[in-house]
């Protein structure tokens, strides 16, 4: 049996240990600086959880260790736990409404043989407004109760106008409307790529082998969409989670406290209030919920993936 | 004969010009020129400014004339309200320079002076701007222990503003009178808040604006969470539960505890919830500040009470009610609830409790100022605060009212200048304008340290009250519970208690 001359692998060896070295000296400083940016504030924000760290405090106080304080105090509090459950409330008001609208748009878009590329700058439309903007034209001025068009258009026919803004649970459908008005989008064009990417010889092998429309779309086109899908429904359920831009300028979480998410209340307690250490403590909270559900997720979707 | 670079020598020359570069950055500056020019001197003296978007923007207007004048270079950073107050809450937590000199709410004046983020305005520069012109309700937020830290720009306070026109209208005083017992005075508006809410009752569902729709009220006010709901409650509650034997009206002065659950407050917002519930627009329960406006400029409601309901009117692109609006004191009461007693004391002639709401912006320099630009800086707020300039922004459109002994009898140049107030409306304006700064027991806003915290625990509050979610005792004992609690993580009740103090010049 012919064995390979000794040199060869070593020489191999020495140029992959150069060619390595010099893509560590290009990459180690974009990396170092990319954790330290990451790092630093997450173990920032770790310490201060855990002290009584205040921006504000006036006079010679030294920020003190408390241990789990404020992680007590979170879990007791209930003006915390109502924020959670908005914000959940709100996860999924909006997610499922957006895979609904998203589906059905992309597959009414897939099958279109004109005006696909029209329709597709035009659904990218509202993913290029920003949140504030969306949320001041098409929420404070269209739901505005005294004299915005859309209760001007319900009184115009009789009925009466909505209290959109002062009614909490109201509230909370407008801010939904908003969202899903902006992120459906999102969801339209992931999943349009998705379906995209499905080969036609398949759905023509299925129809041969007898398969009617609704066979081949649950046989063969949602496990391959599957993918995107869960990709695309993972990153809108996190970026539902910190929602706060919308709320701060419809609601400011009102009427009440019927519309203030998490990310909206640790903003006000750590940057407005200055008291960084309950604000972490919150915000440590949310990342810890956050990396569970993601984690489970994806563990979850695998194995189903996987079955199918 | 064809020159190639290979990917690593491509990548070594890159690499040797990225480290040539950094080495050159790190590299100990150059030594002046030989010729002895000194490249400093030669450079202009430029002043920083960071204050409010459109305020910042008729500052700027304003001086840039003298900042010519005198060779320097004006940098000016613009900010929204709130985001102003973020920034520079936050340049004062953590210790970083904002900029030279800067417009700032003087309830936040607890927090930046005694950060040490402020320079103590020399003796020559009070002197040059006639500071014993200044009433002594907005020296008070200029000041901390006696020494002043900033000057003063803007007179901010709530108005009482009604329709004058329809209060005149001898049908529909008859009318009122015979539900309610007692004449609409069209000098004065209502006197009392039991008056204010006979006047949301009558003016509520019928067509007194005679345009043939269903959108006549009776007031407007600010209730939006996170907008300016903290003045817009504080002004409707200061007449119930501010005595005029109690210098303190938060927090009590001996033990820190917050008072903001006391049958007073709770009144007051019993009553508030109820006038904007029924005799508001649609919506009366979030309102912001502009909406209330809005409402009262657009002839939709009877009155109202805001910093601005004065000089917006005035803008005939956003008022239907020019010249058509008289201006008071806030209304007061004839029960005052005292904290010490417990009981609600009478007065024969209604006890009146202006509230300072906000008490305006303030210019100040701040410790970090550029030392090259130090005398620049200080001859730019003589020049922006003295006098003349002071009369010149607040009888303009420039959301800066009057807070100088001499303006409040200016009645000529707020008449005919630029706002055109006509003489009978400005003297309305000046002497509610003087009757509230100078008020023996006028309500100074919290500015005790904490402000923002406080504020979003009041506004949480009365949130939920507007909105139903709960009764108005409850909502305001969830107030005050979250103001001990602040008090306790900002150091204490008894500390709060003595800041408190201070801010109310004791």
């Amino acid at each position: 049996m012919a064995t390979e001359p000794q040199i060869y692998p070593s020489r191999r060896s020495r140029f992959e240990i150069r060619d390595n070295l010099w893509k560590w000296i290009f990459l180690v400083p974009a990396v170092a600086i990319i954790l330290i940016l990451l790092a630093v504030p997450v173990l920032w924000t770790l310490y201060a959880a855990f002290t009584d760290l205040h921006l504000y405090r006036i006079g010679d106080f030294e920020t003190k260790f408390v241990g789990l304080a404020n992680f007590e105090k979170l879990l007791s509090n209930r003006s915390f736990w109502r924020t959670a459950r908005n914000t959940v409330v709100f996860m999924l008001g909006v997610v499922p409404t957006q895979l609904i609208i998203g589906l059905t748009v992309a597959l009414a878009l897939n099958n279109i043989t004109r005006g696909q590329k029209l329709f597709r700058t035009w659904f990218l439309m509202p993913l290029m407004v920003s949140p504030v903007v969306v949320s001041f034209i098409v929420g404070r001025m269209l739901f505005q109760e005294d004299i915005g068009p859309i209760n001007d258009i319900l009184r115009s026919f009789g009925f009466d106008g909505v209290p959109w803004l002062t009614s909490p649970t109201w509230a909370m459908v407008a801010l939904m409307a908003i969202d899903v008005w902006q992120w459906s989008s999102f969801m339209i064009l992931m999943l349009l790529a998705a379906l995209q990417g499905v080969p036609p010889d398949l759905h023509e092998a299925a129809r041969v082998d007898g398969a009617n429309q609704l066979q081949a779309f649950w046989r063969i086109t949602v496990p391959l969409i599957m993918p995107i899908t869960m990709t695309a429904l993972l990153i809108r359920i996190i970026d539902a989670f910190k929602v706060v831009e919308i709320i701060m300028v419809l609601t400011g979480g009102g009427p009440g406290q019927a519309t203030e998410s998490v990310t909206l209340a640790i903003y006000r307690t750590g940057v407005k209030g200055g008291d960084l250490a309950f604000g972490s403590s919150q915000a440590y909270f949310l990342l810890i919920v956050l990396m569970i559900f993601g984690g489970a997720y994806l563990v979850l979707t695998r194995r189903a993936m996987g079955k199918d | 004969m064809e020159s190639t670079v290979s990917r690593r020598q491509f990548l070594r020359m890159v690499g040797g010009a990225a480290g040539a570069v950094a080495l050159a950055a790190c590299a100990a500056p150059a030594a002046p020129a030989a010729d002895g020019g000194d490249a400093m001197s030669q450079e202009k003296i430029v002043i920083r400014y960071a204050g409010l978007d459109g305020m910042g923007a008729r500052v700027e207007a304003f001086m840039l004339p003298w900042v010519e004048e005198n060779g320097y270079e004006l940098e000016r950073g613009a900010f929204g309200q709130q985001e102003l107050t973020d920034k520079i809450m936050q340049s004062v937590a953590t210790d970083t320079y904002l900029a030279d000199i800067f417009q700032f709410p003087s309830n936040a004046r607890a927090d930046v002076i005694n950060a040490g983020a402020l320079q103590e305005i020399p003796t020559e520069v009070l002197e040059a701007i006639d500071f014993d012109d200044v009433l002594p309700g907005i020296v008070n937020t200029l000041s901390w222990e006696g020494k002043i830290y900033a000057l003063p720009y803007d007179g901010d306070i709530h108005y009482y503003s009604f329709r004058k026109d329809l209060f005149a209208n001898e049908d529909i005083n008859s009318r009122f009178k015979d539900s309610y017992g007692f004449d609409l005075s069209p000098d004065t508006g209502a006197v009392t808040w039991d008056q204010w809410r006979n006047i949301c009752e009558f003016f509520s569902g019928w067509d007194w604006n005679e345009n043939g729709e269903d959108d006549d009220f009776g007031a407007a006010c600010m209730t939006k969470r996170g907008d300016t709901l903290w003045w817009g409650f504080n002004s409707r509650a200061t007449a119930y539960a501010k005595h005029p034997d109690d210098d303190a009206y938060f927090i009590d002065l001996d033990t820190g505890e917050a008072r903001l659950n006391n049958p007073g407050f709770v009144r007051a917002l019993t009553e508030w919830v109820e006038e904007m519930q029924n005799w508001a627009p649609p919506g009366g329960t979030n309102f912001t500040y502009g909406d209330s406006l809005n409402a009262m400029n657009g002839g939709r409601v009877a009155q109202t009470y805001n910093w601005d309901a004065v000089t917006s009117a005035t803008a005939p692109e956003t008022s239907v009610i020019q010249g058509l609006q008289g201006y008071n004191i806030l209304p007061g009461s004839h029960e005052v609830f005292n904290s010490k007693s417990g009981e609600w004391d009478y007065f024969d002639i209604p006890s009146h409790a202006p509230f300072h709401a906000f008490g305006g912006w303030v210019i100040a320099v701040s410790a970090q100022v550029d030392e090259l630009a130090y005398d620049a800086v200080w001859g730019f707020v003589t020049h922006l605060t003295k006098p003349e300039s002071g009369l010149a922004f607040v009888t303009d459109l420039t959301g800066a009212s009057p807070y100088r002994f001499s303006q409040m009898e200016a009645v000529e140049e707020f008449a005919t200048g630029p706002l055109q107030l006509g003489e009978e409306v400005a003297m309305d304006y000046l002497n509610a304008a003087r009757e509230t700064l100078d008020h023996p027991n006028a309500v100074t806003d919290q500015a005790f340290g904490g402000w923002v915290q406080y504020r979003d625990a009041l506004e949480l509050g009365v949130s939920k009250a507007l909105a139903n979610e709960l009764p108005p005792q409850d909502a305001l004992d969830e107030v005050a519970a979250a103001f001990n609690e602040i008090s306790e993580r900002m150091g204490g009740l008894q500390h709060q208690a003595e800041l408190y103090a201070r801010t109310l010049g004791k």
